[in-house]
């Protein structure tokens, strides 16, 4: 900058930025740096911590380009312990990985297992309980039985299904006990989970996806909870929240009959997968989910580093992301488990 | 497109004569040539010389966006290199102008610059940068590291 009499008189100028733009500039840092910031002054907590800040953060964050959640686990011999390592990296770019956090476990009996993401949330199931914390902040939420959590207009709501302890009776009509709590965005809030009227007594046999804010899961239900149905649940009218249809094989694909159940809002595409040939070449590849650009992504983990495929199924082109996981020092990794749509969140922070 | 003239001048008395459509870039000044079509000389107030004359540039650039990708991958080169000229002081001066003249893609460019330029600044380079005073007390502040202390580690990789 030019040296000028003005110096001085500009200079006080720039002490007095707006709170909108003080609010613009916070906006566009990573989530690191917005919390260190909260030490700042007690106008920087306030804008920070604001219900607006947060849902703003995550928003201008789904807008980017879409990012994929990385999530190794090391295992720890000397500490006798498990690490879990998150990074988050673009698709288009691998160069651009970002080191999120680490997670330690400490009881390796206990593993933290099946990790899933909703949201820039992620949850591990943890022995009987299951985890939830936020790897862009390092904070964890809660232990507690959660079983499904889903993502509806920026609020979180954990859908909890607790199953009864069984004798060994072959007739099982008790059904799980269902209820939902919805999170607030500070860590000082106190939590308290509200019992749901499940109109259909069902057991849940898998994870849920979230769509448009509603919740599907694959359970049992039935009059002897055998039969295996599709589950929407929709937290909006969570007083008959819970609808089934049932899995059935029509002509050679699975398909849904239902009944009282519309589900014209939510369009399901059918899409049949296949492998192509360049995929061959890898030793394992796994499903991850869809690009925004429609490519179908694989994920692929030889002993140097960990691949993310992205197969054009128009044009049949194979783009391979490889993401360099030796340049941090990890330890002897036991699992890699990539979740696609990825988005930095404030939550808990 | 007209090739009238219009003069910018500046808090400092500095005048700028630039093309209508440059000024036109500049919301403020778009505003009152609606209200008033006669105006060729526009004064600013918040605004001195040396920013007013970087904002002109920028307008200038910008005065005719296209949509190729060849020309957007242009005007991004640009922008990179034109931002790379300013110290984080003089930026913030060009964010106050672009604010107040409401020159909408600059503000995006500026605020977007601002932060990664501050993005690894500790608490107290953000007081003295942006002047602002720490109303905690000592045990507050200390709280409030300690809530989020993970924030201020250096390493941003695990370590061996």
């Amino acid at each position: 900058m030019k040296n000028n009499p003005r110096e001085t008189e500009a200079t006080t100028y720039s002490n007095s930025i707006p709170i909108d733009l003080l609010f613009e500039i916070l906006l566009r840092l990573p989530a690191k740096s917005v919390t260190r910031f909260v030490s700042v002054s007690k106008l920087f907590a306030k804008i920070i911590r604001s219900q607006d800040f947060i849902r703003s953060f995550s928003f201008r964050s789904s807008k980017q380009k879409q990012r994929v959640l990385l999530a190794f686990s090391g295992v720890d011999k000397e500490e006798g312990r498990e690490n879990w390592f998150f990074l988050s990296s673009s698709l288009e770019d691998s160069s651009s990985s970002v080191f999120l956090s680490t997670k330690a476990c400490h009881a390796p009996e206990l593993r933290y297992t099946r990790p899933s993401c909703v949201h820039g949330l992620i949850s591990f199931v943890y022995g009987q309980e299951h985890i939830i914390c936020n790897p862009a902040t390092e904070e964890v939420f809660s232990k507690g039985f959660l079983d499904i959590y889903d993502h509806v207009d920026d609020i979180y709501k954990v859908l909890c299904v607790t199953e009864p302890m069984f004798g060994t009776g072959r007739k099982l009509v008790a059904a799980s006990q269902c209820q939902v709590l919805t999170l607030e965005s500070s860590k000082h809030q106190k939590y308290s989970w509200r019992k749901i009227e499940c109109s259909i007594p069902h057991r849940p046999q898998s994870e849920g996806i979230c769509t448009i804010g509603v919740l599907y899961y694959y359970a049992l239900m039935g009059r002897e909870i055998m039969e295996p149905s599709l589950v929407r649940f929709d937290p909006v009218e969570v007083r008959n929240c819970l609808k089934s249809s049932n899995l059935i094989n029509y002509k050679g694909n699975v398909a849904l009959s239902h009944s009282n159940f519309d589900f014209k809002k939510h369009q399901r595409l059918k899409v049949s997968l296949y492998i192509s040939p360049g995929l061959i070449r890898f030793r394992h590849v796994d499903f991850r989910g869809i690009a925004h650009t429609g490519a179908v992504i694989y994920a692929t983990y030889d002993l140097e580093d960990y691949h993310l495929l992205l197969h054009d199924r128009k044009t049949d082109t194979l783009k391979d992301v490889e993401i360099d996981v030796n340049s941090y020092e990890f330890g002897r990794l036991s699992g890699v488990v990539s979740l696609v749509d990825y988005v930095e969140s404030l939550m808990f922070s | 497109m007209s090739s009238n003239k219009i003069v910018l001048t500046s808090s400092d008395g500095e005048s700028f004569e630039v093309e209508e459509v440059v000024a036109r870039k500049l919301q403020i000044v778009g505003h009152m040539l609606e209200d008033d079509c006669v105006i060729n000389e526009i004064p600013l107030q918040n605004v001195t010389g040396d920013i007013l004359s970087m904002v002109i540039e920028y307008c200038k650039t910008h005065v005719d966006e296209e949509e190729s990708e060849e020309a957007q991958t242009k005007l991004k080169t640009w922008d990179e290199e034109f931002m790379k000229k300013f110290d984080i002081k003089t930026l913030l001066q060009i964010i106050l102008a672009a604010n107040y003249l409401n020159v909408k893609g600059l503000l995006d460019l500026v605020s977007q610059t601002i932060a990664d330029t501050i993005k690894d600044y500790t608490p107290e380079q953000i007081r003295e940068v942006f002047g602002v005073e720490n109303d905690y007390t000592e045990e507050e502040e200390a709280e409030v590291r300690k809530e989020n202390a993970w924030a201020f580690d250096e390493a941003d990789t695990p370590k061996p």
